[in-house]
């Protein structure tokens, strides 16, 4: 076989470029850490790659959705604590006020403590969430959604719900819980029993008995009202629970799809580091190989 | 003696002649296309009554060293490595567009999608509103963008395309001169050598360029031909390659051999061979597979959230505007249409539409539309017509037979995307009407669903459902014709004034449900949910968004994966092929060296001959003297 001296020089020197570049991109991929950083690199990969990097970022957005729901019915909850202490403190001023020992004067400083707590309650079925809307804003509202006379529910009646792998309420129904209280034989409003036993009990003319009378209507009231606020509070525990458990899969889910992202793309560092070295030898042998046959020249005898 | 003295100044010559050849050899070594030479040389004599007689050796030419089939095989195995080459660079390019996944379009989606997401947690947080405004800024430009950047692909690989089509002009013209130099030299004497080494390069420099095939006629000049025969070079006239702009598409080119008499072949662009047709299939086929998928794309999500839009309130109550723009579909004629028919393409319904353009021809009877994406061919029976999310219909005029149209589509609509909205009131998170129980129901009948079809002027009147019973009810309001004794069962939908719910739940009688109007549009984030369900929605031709986009990006890392893989493997091939090519013609110095030796003693040796005779003549002048 005859060799053409510059056709073998030629190869010899396509052959050593074609080993820089293998190495190089062998040390690219130990740098940056990606054995897939374009598509045509492993385009099975690359666009699984894209389905996880885009499932993952729906995880995210779930779990931050996740978050403001917890944030939510953290609050509700707290609203339902300082609703029920009011109304226990409320319930105590209205047994005082039922005694028969109690006279006019006292009556009148008992129903001056009721209108406090029933501005303050007020306050409670009324507070913001902080994000712009309300606690018991049902299925949105932008200003107050209790009427301040206590009778008249402003929002929607319902709840409002984020997430799309799992619904999850974040407001509650400030209807069913303060306006429309559901009693054996109908609805009431808590606002509007505390009203008229604010008004009984301040009229000076109100004899014991009626402030008495007065007084367990609105106690039967505050009952109900408690007990609502603790079913409710049972509901929003509830959907703290389901949201452990939604946070807690979507963490799962996010370990597991970065762990299958990791496999698809990243360089395993030991099969780099080994095919890096196994380049960068190839490439020695070439440059000296082609160092010393090159030297090899007949002209160098004659 | 004088006979010896010739004898050895015809070696002498031969050997001078062979030394030459050696050093022309060494000279040029690395002269591309350069073919080794030796003297082909033959003993000289005469026939005398004593027999034979030498007279020396003539040298009587100097051949070119090489093997028509090698050299053959090396300028065509050149064309198929050229076309792999330059599809591979160009796809290479492509690939590297779509590298980075969080810079993509996909993201791009995926973050707008997670803008919804934050909105409808805080529907009335006038950042969470300004951050979906800012994403849906960002895909619309993202999907701009890359158009654009896929256009550019396109304008350099027909740029490169011009350029080449130039150099192969000047070799098909250099071609037609050498054949003209070999028809002259051939008069005179000896082979032209030279010549036909440099028509040899021509020819796998234009093969590099183009499939050309070569005929060498007997006399050493080359007739080459396209790889469908259109004559490129015949004796001394050269034909001339064209690039004009392709008859549908002014936007993309075509090819065309113009013969010497003005008669122009019109080429298949992807059959031409060599470096033209992988840089024609990059800038057709490659770079139209990305950008109708990406336009598909933009329209599919562009047209669902517009949609949503237009069937939600924003902050202030109004129905939504559309939050993008896309760039309009076009019909354009074919210049050569004899008919003044004009067409009007509209987008009718974005999530029907292909990854692909068309074309809309007439042959007097019937239209055919055919999907440039894979030339499925389907006819219509006239127009207006929707197919496959495109309205079609005349813009006036009528079509002659054979006029046919470019029909701009999926090509289009990302050029022109762009956010519309910058009041981030304008988002439409609101569904206009919301479903509320009565207060003392004693049942849990519920609307599970409630969604606008198409806001009407009724749509917000309240509609109330009372329950007469558990399984029956009435309705009332506006636009229901009051309708009495229903009867229900859970699942069922009831639909009204462009709105639609699903009943679910055991009604008492007494219950009621009321559909009215949404107290708190900026509050309500129901059409944000709905906006954010469209990330995991089949919306692109019944795919989700990201699967299109994820099997898009498959595509081009397979496309140029297997240009690469074709383009090392026909590089090889091609390698191999000149590997031999050179083995046969190419220079080896060791050889030339040990040559020169060889040379050198024979001229020496000649010399001892015209010594020999020179010193036997002189004892003869001496014995004489």
């Amino acid at each position: 076989m005859r060799i053409a001296t510059a056709y073998a020089q030629q190869l010899a020197v396509d052959g050593i470029s074609e080993r820089q570049a293998k190495l190089i991109e062998a040390q690219q991929q130990l740098a940056s850490g990606k054995r897939v950083s374009k598509p045509s690199d492993d385009p099975m990969a690359a666009a699984q790659a894209e389905k996880l990097r885009s499932r993952e970022a729906r995880i995210e957005a779930e779990q931050r959705a996740a978050t403001h729901a917890r944030q939510m019915l953290s609050s509700a909850d707290g609203a339902l604590g300082d609703a029920t202490d009011l109304l226990q403190v409320a319930r105590e001023t209205l047994l005082a006020a039922s005694n028969a020992t109690a006279n006019a004067q006292d009556r009148a400083m008992q129903a001056e403590q009721l209108r406090q707590i029933r501005g303050q309650l007020l306050a409670v079925a009324n507070r913001g969430d902080g994000t712009g809307g309300y606690v018991f804003g049902g299925q949105g509202a932008l200003s107050a959604p209790v009427d301040p006379s206590g009778t008249a529910y402003l929002a929607q009646a319902g709840t409002q719900v984020v997430g799309q792998e799992q619904q999850n309420p974040v407001s509650l129904d400030g209807r069913e819980n303060f306006v429309a209280i559901r009693t054996p034989t109908g609805t009431e409003s808590i606002f509007e029993r505390l009203d008229t036993a604010i008004a009984t009990l301040s009229n000076p003319a109100t004899t014991p008995a009626a402030a008495a009378a007065a007084a367990g209507t609105a106690i039967s009231a505050v009952d109900r009202a408690i007990d609502r606020f603790a079913v409710t509070r049972t509901v929003v525990g509830e959907r703290l629970r389901a949201l452990d458990a939604h946070e807690l899969a979507l963490a799962n889910g996010s370990i597991e799809n970065q762990s299958r992202l990791s496999d698809l793309v990243d360089v395993d560092f030991a099969r780099g580091a080994s095919n890096m070295i196994q380049q960068q030898t190839s490439l020695e042998a070439a440059l000296k190989s082609y160092a010393q046959v090159a030297r090899m020249t007949l002209f160098d005898y004659v | 003696m004088s006979d010896l003295m010739r004898i050895g100044s015809s070696a002498m010559n031969a050997a001078y002649a062979q030394l030459q050849t050696t050093g022309q050899n060494i000279a040029n070594s690395a002269t591309p296309g350069y073919v080794r030479r030796e003297v082909v040389l033959q003993e000289a004599g005469d026939n005398s009554p004593q027999g034979w007689t030498g007279r020396g050796v003539d040298a009587v030419a100097v051949r070119r060293i090489y093997d028509e089939f090698l050299v053959r095989e090396s300028v065509a195995t050149r064309a198929g490595a050229a076309q792999d080459a330059a599809r591979s660079e160009s796809l290479a390019r492509l690939d590297r567009l779509f590298a980075d996944g969080e810079a993509g379009l996909g993201a791009g989606f995926d973050d707008l999608v997670a803008a919804f997401s934050d909105l409808s947690a805080k529907p009335a947080d006038p950042s969470a509103r300004s951050a979906v405004l800012a994403r849906a800024d960002a895909f619309a430009s993202r999907a701009a963008v890359l158009d654009g950047r896929l256009v550019e692909l396109r304008d350099a690989a027909q740029g490169q395309l011009q350029a080449e089509v130039q150099k192969a002009n000047d070799t098909i013209a250099s071609l037609a001169l050498v054949n003209k130099r070999i028809g002259e030299a051939r008069g005179s004497s000896g082979e032209p050598n030279a010549l036909l080494d440099q028509r040899d390069k021509l020819l796998a420099d234009l093969n590099g360029t183009l499939r050309a095939n070569a005929t060498i006629a007997q006399d050493g000049t080359v007739t080459v031909t396209s790889q469908r025969g259109e004559p490129l070079v015949v004796g001394a006239a050269a034909s001339r390659l064209s690039v004009s702009a392709d008859e549908l598409d002014p936007s993309k080119l075509s090819i065309s051999v113009v013969r010497g008499n003005g008669v122009t072949l019109p080429m298949q662009g992807t059959e031409v061979g060599g470096r033209l047709a992988g840089l024609m299939r990059f800038a057709t086929q490659d770079v139209d597979a990305a950008r109708y998928e990406v336009g598909r794309l933009v329209a599919s999500v562009a047209g669902a959230i517009n949609g949503l839009q237009s069937r939600g309130l924003d902050a202030t109550g109004q129905p939504g505007q559309p939050m993008f723009a896309l760039g309009a579909p076009v019909a354009t004629g074919a210049p050569a249409n004899t008919g003044t028919g004009r067409f009007a393409v509209a987008l009718a319904d974005p999530s029907a539409l292909k990854a692909s353009d068309y074309e809309l021809s007439w042959d007097g009877a019937q239209y055919s539309l055919r999907r440039l994406s894979d030339n499925a061919v389907q006819t219509l029976p006239g127009v207006p017509a929707t197919v496959e999310g495109l309205q079609l219909s005349s813009a006036g005029g009528t079509p002659a037979a054979g006029d046919r149209f470019l029909i701009r589509s999926a090509s289009a609509f990302a050029a022109g995307a762009r956010s519309l909205l910058t009041n981030p009131d304008r988002i439409a998170t609101a569904v206009p009407v919301t479903a509320e129980t009565g207060a003392s129901n004693a049942g849990d009948v519920r609307a599970a669903s409630l969604d606008v079809t198409s806001i009407v002027p009724a749509t917000s009147a309240t509609v109330t459902i009372t329950f007469t019973g558990p399984n029956t009810f009435d309705v009332v309001g506006p636009g229901t014709g009051n309708p009495t004794g229903l009867s229900y069962s859970p699942g069922m939908t009831l639909a009204f004034n462009g709105w639609s719910t699903t009943l679910a739940g055991t009604p008492a009688a007494g219950d009621t449900l009321r559909i009215a109007q949404t107290a708190s549009a900026a509050a309500d984030n129901r059409n944000a949910r709905a906006m954010q369900a469209l990330g995991d929605a089949a919306i692109a031709d019944g795919r989700k968004v990201i699967d299109r986009y994820a099997a898009l990006v498959g595509d081009i890392g397979t496309r140029t994966q297997s240009a690469r893989t074709a383009g090392d493997m026909s590089q090889r091939i091609h390698e191999d092929a000149e590997r031999a090519r050179t083995e046969m013609s190419g220079v080896n110095l060791d050889e030339e060296a040990a040559r020169l030796l060889q040379y050198q003693q024979a001229y020496q040796a000649a010399a001892k001959v015209i010594a020999t005779a020179n010193e036997m003549f002189r004892s003869l002048l001496q014995a004489a003297g």
